[in-house]
């Protein structure tokens, strides 16, 4: 049977619609995971297209935007949109500073193997810093820097939380951007060419060095500010990007790895799976649904072995196949 | 040799001379450490197999190391509890159990408890090796990595979430093994680390046996080209499966040692946290007395202008 990508946005759809009619609140938390999701998978796509390296600093990254959502917003009683902005500098250089590292070992030609070594190194001392900027601001500051969301702090439209709506908006804004860029931009197209072939780019008087530093630049906008928004979502705390990169990482697998459209699409699929169809499924099952539903953090690790046995290109090789 | 390569054990034989010297208790210290050194020996030992001779990146290698120690957690006690005919729920009673069985257990059936322990272990980490060894048959390098790195949190969170396996978030204690065989205090000590170096010795020297076999001579070839295994008249499925098989059953053990050492098993702790991956980025280990990697000498011709 020849399963065509339209398919499964079809039945994505339908699953979604049907998921909004029969249960809205866990449709709505639902659409707020995914879009989330999908802004952090397509930065780590990104990161993956580049340099080929599995990046698993990419929550650490994330975690700077959490943060800085935190502090700024208990502190200063702005908005977490706002503060995930003033993250923004932050992140980049964070993500900026990985890319520098890896950027040696990458030129020696090291395997991919050697490189994701690398970003779990990059990881493990980011994460340090960050746990003690937590400790740090949430004693001299008086704020609460783990284990606490801002969901309070979110606005509402008639009962309905803030980022169920803006989530999707601002995921449609970052896709939409990213489309400008990538294809009507001398840069974004530069970037295409260096990533499909390298040599050939260099060839043609293309800077790839400038071209990956530009991407990750922009990975490290997007991991941050969906950091930042994960504190509307569920309680956080520096750590919450790392603990989340398996989720992160399905998305962007199940999207293909190559495609940053693909990861908005994994995004969107893993998110109806994990929330919607997961709850369905356990309440359908037990009478006791949270019994099973706390085994959640399963299907991402299954999801990912899974998709890459199957299909190892992803939902966007469907596209490609005809 | 040369001296810098030495520096862990120059940092280690400082941390010693500071115990030693601030006056707290030098023997329980060094003894420790043997224990530690010689569980992650052993550990080392699995993944040089595995990535080192066998060119498998099992970034999966938490997931056997915690299999062994939830069989020591969650079977052997029980098994104590049937022997004894000790009542009561070993998660939900832990204390009391564990209580009662520290009174029953004397020297011989602990010392075949742990041996059971041993040999469990293994047996149940070679099996899931052997699982694991389902993704390696159709990916390769960092697809390989990624699969095997989620795969490797399974256990963690099915030890986490079903508590009747170890007592879930709050974990369980496990009766005294060792003390009923080595006795308590230093002894303890002393046995721990006589029991865990006699064991990194024994399955060293197992290893170099199967390294230096016909089977590691084909598995050496099967890092530098799978292809090639074939073209031997050996199938790669099959030397992949059971260098898999064998890891897993080595880091399963070193799992178990650890349970019995620490005295209790407690889900989280077997998250993964990635540091005992490092030996993977070491070209050393990926190339354990062997000529260059064929695709780094290709890099290496590529690089020249």
């Amino acid at each position: 049977m020849k399963l065509d990508i339209w398919v499964v946005v079809a039945v994505l759809v339908v699953g979604w619609a049907a998921a909004l009619l029969f249960s809205p609140h866990v449709a709505l938390d639902g659409v707020m995971y995914s879009s989330v999701l999908a802004i952090s998978a397509v930065a780590l796509t990104m990161t993956f297209l580049t340099t080929k390296v599995p990046n698993f600093a990419h929550g650490a990254v994330m975690g700077v935007g959490t943060l800085t959502a935190l502090v700024l917003t208990q502190r200063f009683g702005i908005s977490p949109y706002l503060s995930g902005l003033v993250a923004l500098p932050f992140s980049a250089a964070a993500s900026v500073a990985l890319y520098y590292t890896l950027l040696p070992i990458y030129r020696r030609g090291a395997s991919p193997i050697i490189l994701m070594m690398a970003s779990m190194a990059y990881n493990v001392i980011l994460l340090g810093v960050l746990n003690a900027a937590a400790d740090y601001f949430g004693r001299s500051w008086a704020v609460f820097t783990r284990g606490y969301t801002l969901k309070s702090a979110d606005f509402h439209i008639a009962y309905i939380q803030g980022l169920a709506v803006a989530g999707p908006l601002i995921m449609v804004a970052v896709a939409f951007s990213l489309y400008l860029f990538l294809y009507r931009t001398k840069l974004g197209v530069a970037l295409r060419a260096a990533v499909e072939n390298e040599e050939l780019a260099r060839s043609l008087g293309i800077d790839v060095d400038k071209a990956f530093l530009i991407a990750w630049v922009v990975a490290g906008l997007l991991a941050g500010y969906s950091g930042a928004l994960f504190t509307l979502y569920f309680s956080v705390e520096p750590d919450t990007g790392w603990m989340m990169l398996a989720n992160i990482f399905a998305a962007s697998i199940v999207g293909g790895l190559t495609s940053v459209f693909g990861a908005i699409l994994g995004a969107y699929f893993m998110g109806f799976v994990e929330v919607p169809l997961a709850t369905w499924v356990a309440s359908a099952a037990t009478g006791e649904p949270y019994l099973v539903l706390q085994y959640r953090p399963l299907l991402p690790l299954i999801a990912v072995a899974l998709s890459l046995l199957v299909l190892p290109r992803g939902l966007t090789s469907l596209a490609r196949r005809k | 040799m040369r001296w810098i390569s030495l520096v862990g054990l120059y940092i280690y034989l400082l941390s010693a001379a500071l115990v030693a010297l601030t006056g707290q208790d030098l023997l329980s210290y060094v003894l420790g450490s043997i224990v530690d050194v010689a569980i992650f020996a052993v550990i080392a030992l699995s993944l040089n197999l595995e990535a080192g001779i066998g060119g498998i990146p099992n970034f999966g290698k938490v997931l056997t190391v915690t299999a062994g120690a939830f069989v020591v957690g969650g079977l052997i006690p029980r098994v104590a509890m049937a022997i004894y005919g000790v009542k009561g729920d070993f998660v939900y009673d832990n204390p009391a159990v564990v209580s009662a069985l520290s009174q029953a257990l004397d020297l011989w059936t602990s010392a075949a408890l742990v041996s059971a322990a041993l040999i469990l272990s293994a047996a149940v980490g070679a099996v899931l090796g052997m699982a694991m060894a389902a993704p390696a048959v159709r990916l390769r390098e960092d697809y390989l990595a990624i699969t095997l790195l989620a795969l490797g949190d399974f256990l963690f969170y099915v030890g986490r979430y079903y508590e009747p396996l170890v007592g879930g978030t709050l974990g369980v204690s496990l009766p005294p093994l060792l003390e009923k065989i080595f006795g308590g205090g230093a002894a303890r000590y002393l046995g721990a680390s006589l029991l865990t170096g006699a064991a990194a010795l024994l399955l060293y020297l197992l290893t170099e046996r199967v390294t230096s076999s016909p089977y590691g001579r084909a598995l050496r070839v099967h890092r530098e080209d799978p292809e090639l295994v074939e073209v031997m008249g050996r199938s790669a499925t099959r030397l992949r499966l059971w260098a898999l098989a064998i890891g897993g059953a080595l880091s399963a053990v070193a799992g178990a040692l650890y349970a019995l050492y620490v005295g209790a098993v407690f889900a989280g702790s077997f998250h993964q946290n990635y540091l005992h991956l490092l030996p993977l980025a070491n070209d050393d280990t990926r190339r354990h007395g062997q000529q260059p990697r064929r695709s780094q000498r290709r890099l290496h011709i590529r690089d020249a202008p």
